[in-house]
């Protein structure tokens, strides 16, 4: 039996074993996709019978085969799509879990696949100008209504919830603790860096839900929608201006397609959410110094011999750049 | 040292590997890490020929510094080894309390020093 053959032989049983009274489980397509942060992803195609009735869906699993950039719960990841499921947001349904990895070989996500591209490059190109506008308008569209979504009283698994007053140093001291925990040498400038954040940390006007890595590149979409944001694994509860300021990274910002104020503006129009200035010049800064801490946990994740993407291998690099954005935006 | 020094080295590895190998790895996973390999070697026979200066450098700067900002309290590491010294300097840094004018200005010419070893990461996220 082949890997994808005996893949369809246990997807068959995890979703036969799932679905109350199924049936006929039939896995079909089952085809290699990229899957990010070292998940191994497939799609396939799942058809099975409930008392006569024939349902049919095109489905994702995501596989989390190796540490990647961070360790996250695969398990709050899941529930926070299941909360979503009945809102305007556009996301992906999660269908099932194996939390353990006894059924499918390692902790794994199902969801059902949804129709678009996903195409990064093509979205910061210079053209075609006014659709890659047209985009970014609906993701500050989208992020007003995932910030808008009722999620008190929803389960969304392990997920802490904040205060306002306290939630800009809770994040801080979060990716700080990473730091300390993944860096191989002193780093005193990230010292000093997560020392003003903690100085210089903002109220949050009111907590949301965040996708915490709301960016393009982590959507797909078609035409000028977005049909489903993607990659919900820093899912957490926050301050709004963290997942806006995260979309204008200068890696995979939109700005040459719309500022940030435009965005903001637009978000606000959405949402009914404000953006103070304040907190979103926290948060670039802020997102700067998370993303340093991301790309140590990588670099340290393959020096250490627990992950073998070459990709993580020097994204120690990464940290200068990051870390003069840090500074620039200080001194500003 | 016999030449083909380490950086000429690591630069002709990538190179062969880019026309050798990578047209037969047409897609997948594979050519990714190929790709990725490729781009570290080049990277590392950037960084290799001007490591050494770079670190002298930093550690000659930081000690400075760390003897203005700390004056008499600046006790100088042991280490005589430039790597290793240059690790002790920075633990000292880390140390100091925060928010100190001079050893800000430090961390700026330190970056400044750590992006010349890697100009591309400079480019793609400045």
């Amino acid at each position: 039996m082949n890997a994808a053959a005996s893949l369809e032989t246990r997807l068959a049983a995890f979703i036969g074993a799932q679905e109350p009274g199924a049936a006929n489980v039939v896995i079909t397509n089952v085809t290699p996709v990229s899957g990010g942060n070292a998940r191994r992803a497939f799609a396939f195609d799942a058809a099975w019978d409930v008392a006569g009735k024939h349902t049919a869906l095109p489905c994702i699993m995501l596989a989390k085969a190796e540490p990647g950039q961070l360790e996250t719960d695969l398990e709050t990841e899941f529930r926070v799509l299941r909360a979503l499921q009945d809102s305007d947001v556009p996301a992906p349904p999660a269908l099932w879990i194996d939390t353990t990895g006894d059924s499918l070989g390692c902790p794994t996500l199902i969801m059902e696949r949804i129709a678009g591209t996903s195409n990064i490059k093509a979205l910061l190109a210079a053209e075609p100008a006014a659709a890659n506008r047209a985009i970014a308008e609906d993701l500050a569209a989208a992020a007003g209504k995932l910030h808008t979504l009722a999620w008190r009283g929803k389960n969304l698994g392990n997920l802490e919830t904040p205060s306002p007053e306290t939630v800009a140093g809770e994040q801080v001291v979060y990716w700080e603790n990473l730091f300390l925990k993944n860096r191989m040498e002193p780093l005193p400038a990230m010292v000093a860096a997560f020392h003003w954040l903690k100085t210089h940390a903002p109220k949050a006007e009111r907590i949301v839900l965040l996708h915490g890595d709301f960016r393009f590149g982590n959507f797909l979409y078609e035409g000028a929608k977005i049909t489903a944001l993607l990659d919900w694994e820093m899912a957490h509860l926050g301050d709004p201006m963290e997942d806006l300021a995260w979309a204008y990274r200068p890696l995979w910002s939109p700005a040459r397609h719309m500022t940030l104020e435009d965005f903001a503006a637009r978000y606000t129009q959405h949402s009914g959410i404000p953006a103070p200035a304040a907190n979103l010049r926290f948060y670039r800064l802020f997102s700067e110094i998370k993303h340093a801490v991301i790309s140590l946990n990588a670099a340290r994740a393959f020096a250490d011999g627990k992950a073998n993407s070459l990709r993580m291998s020097d994204r120690m690099t990464m940290l200068p750049g990051l870390l003069k954005n840090f500074q620039d935006g200080v001194r500003a | 040292m016999i030449r083909p020094r380490p950086e000429e080295l690591l630069a002709r590895i990538a190179a062969a590997l880019d026309e050798t190998v990578l047209p037969n790895v047409t897609h997948g996973p594979s050519r990714r890490q190929l790709q990725a390999a490729t781009s570290v070697l080049r990277r590392l026979a950037h960084a290799i020929p001007r490591e050494a200066a770079v670190i002298a450098e930093d550690a000659a700067d930081l000690e400075q510094t760390l003897r203005c900002v700390l004056g008499d309290k600046f006790v100088a590491p042991d280490a005589t080894d430039l790597p290793a010294r240059h690790i002790a300097l920075q633990a000292i840094a880390a140390d100091v309390p925060q928010s100190n004018t001079l050893l800000d200005d430090y961390y700026a010419r330190s970056v400044a020093r750590e992006l010349s070893l890697n100009p591309d990461k400079n480019k793609s996220d400045g």
